[in-house]
């Protein structure tokens, strides 16, 4: 018996800075921080999904959407963080990618960039990778500032309660 | 290594001024780009191959990268280079390329006509080989003409910015890089990203994924964006500072032998180190078969 195959993509919302002026001394940091910002709340799991949806039937058609809608699904998102992981069968992976990269607005809210991170077979994996890379991205911050940040702490509290979560489904 | 070798310079002809506005956005464009993990790239002056080009070398390139991005730079390690882009239509209006490419890092070719394609594929000196995506292609590409291109060394580029566009230019887009891909049977191909604001930079995985789509086989794609288009710049950058292609002497850490990963680039004011190429038959394509002994 061959067990469904799935993969989960980890996502990021990055808004690029496009109204303020950018100053020529702007640091490794200081750039970092520009891009990576909380999400407006109409920014919301089903926003999301809804978006990715109408951005694979705008790009693939009928049948593109409808071959991975079958198991597409949004596992978590968090505004605080802007990162979410998506849930979609493993044949069909690239084409949800792509849907991903081809979208420029969530909803109403426009000039941002879907950055797809990582794609691995398991959402442990992925909940690590998550918690590693975000936790090196607060490092470079903070070796340059001297302020706290309890971001990472945030996510990593999520991401634990979705991990029960799933064990307890899988009980 | 991530490359990207196509960012607009806003400029389209040398009688044209730089806004300061327009400068700040590129340099937005940078940083963003640097956020998605590039290391190095390349900004692009379009300009027409029959435009009168100035007499003096030095006002040749109007980038300047030192002067305007010598600061972000050095805060974020990021490697700029210069490109110029020549669009060619009617051959016999434009002049030598030797004295152009002397004042750019990279030389690229964008045909607009059948004759201006021939001119390109088979003569000029070029490191790459573009199109406009955005709009028919000038000719029905052969796969005669586009490989012998690509054994001679020269690359073709993607510019995937135009899918992020409209749906007309995206749409024609897809058709395009297909017969790209096509006649150049996956050979040479490198992809740039030609973002005119942040919002049209995309990361590694998501072109890839993209690319792949369209036809292109997935280790090609991943290396179309990190070896290949290395590859570019240190051509670009032997053909101004080197003897024969070969040896370049100048610039560089002492004991650091990598032309290609070089951070430093080559600089005639550092310590001198001479670098031989090694003679790599993936790179090199054909031309090391017939060196085979």
């Amino acid at each position: 018996m061959v067990r469904l195959k799935s993969r989960y993509i980890l996502f990021e919302v990055l808004y690029p800075p496009t109204d303020v002026n950018v100053e020529e001394s702007m640091s490794k940091a200081d750039i970092l921080l520009a891009h990576h910002r909380a999400s407006p709340a109409d920014v919301s799991i089903k926003s999301i999904i809804q978006e990715v949806r109408r951005s694979l039937s705008l790009n693939l058609g009928d049948y593109g959407s409808a071959k991975c809608s079958s198991l597409l699904q949004l596992k978590y998102f968090s505004n605080r963080t802007s990162t979410g992981i998506i849930r979609c069968h493993r044949e069909d992976c690239d084409l949800v990618i792509m849907a991903l990269m081809l979208m420029a607005r969530i909803g109403d809210v426009g000039g941002l960039i879907v950055n797809p991170v990582k794609v691995s077979g398991t959402i442990k994996k992925i909940e690590q990778f998550a918690v590693r890379r975000n936790s090196k991205i607060l490092n470079l911050i903070k070796s340059s500032q001297s302020s706290q940040f309890s971001d990472n702490d945030f996510l990593i509290n999520d991401l634990e309660k979705i991990e029960n979560e799933n064990e307890n489904e899988n009980d | 290594m991530l490359v990207d070798l196509n960012v607009p310079w806003p400029q389209s002809s040398y009688m044209e001024k730089v806004t300061p506005q327009a400068i700040n956005n590129l340099t937005k464009t940078l940083t963003t780009l640097h956020t998605l993990g590039y290391t190095h790239i390349a900004i692009n002056f379009t300009v027409s191959h029959s435009e009168k080009f100035p007499n003096d070398v030095k006002m040749l390139n109007p980038i300047d990268i030192k002067k305007r991005f010598g600061e972000l730079m050095a805060r974020t390690g990021l490697k700029l280079y210069s490109r110029i882009t020549l669009i060619i239509d009617d051959p016999s209006k434009g002049q030598s390329l030797s004295k152009i490419s002397q004042a750019f890092d990279v030389v690229a070719a964008l045909p607009i006509s059948e004759k201006g394609l021939t001119l390109s594929t088979t003569n000029l000196d070029i490191d790459l080989l573009t199109f406009q995506y955005g709009s028919r292609l000038p000719t029905f590409l052969k796969h005669k003409s586009i490989c012998s291109c690509v054994n001679r060394g020269v690359k073709l580029e993607i510019v995937y910015g135009y899918a992020l566009r409209d749906v007309q230019s995206r749409r024609q887009f897809v058709s395009n890089v297909r017969s790209v891909i096509r006649s150049s049977r996956f050979r040479g191909i490198v992809i740039g990203s030609g973002a005119m604001s942040p919002l049209e930079c995309r990361n590694i995985l998501g072109v890839t994924s993209l690319i792949k789509n369209l036809g292109l086989p997935s280790d090609k794609c991943s290396k179309a964006m990190g070896d290949l288009a290395s590859l570019v710049l240190l051509n670009g950058r032997l053909r101004n500072k080197s003897h024969k292609q070969t040896i370049v002497a100048g610039g560089g850490e002492e004991d650091d032998n990598d032309v290609v990963n070089d951070v430093q680039g080559i600089d005639d004011n550092q310590t001198v180190k001479l670098v031989k190429r090694t003679m790599d038959p993936e790179q090199l394509g054909h031309a090391a078969k017939r060196h085979k002994p």
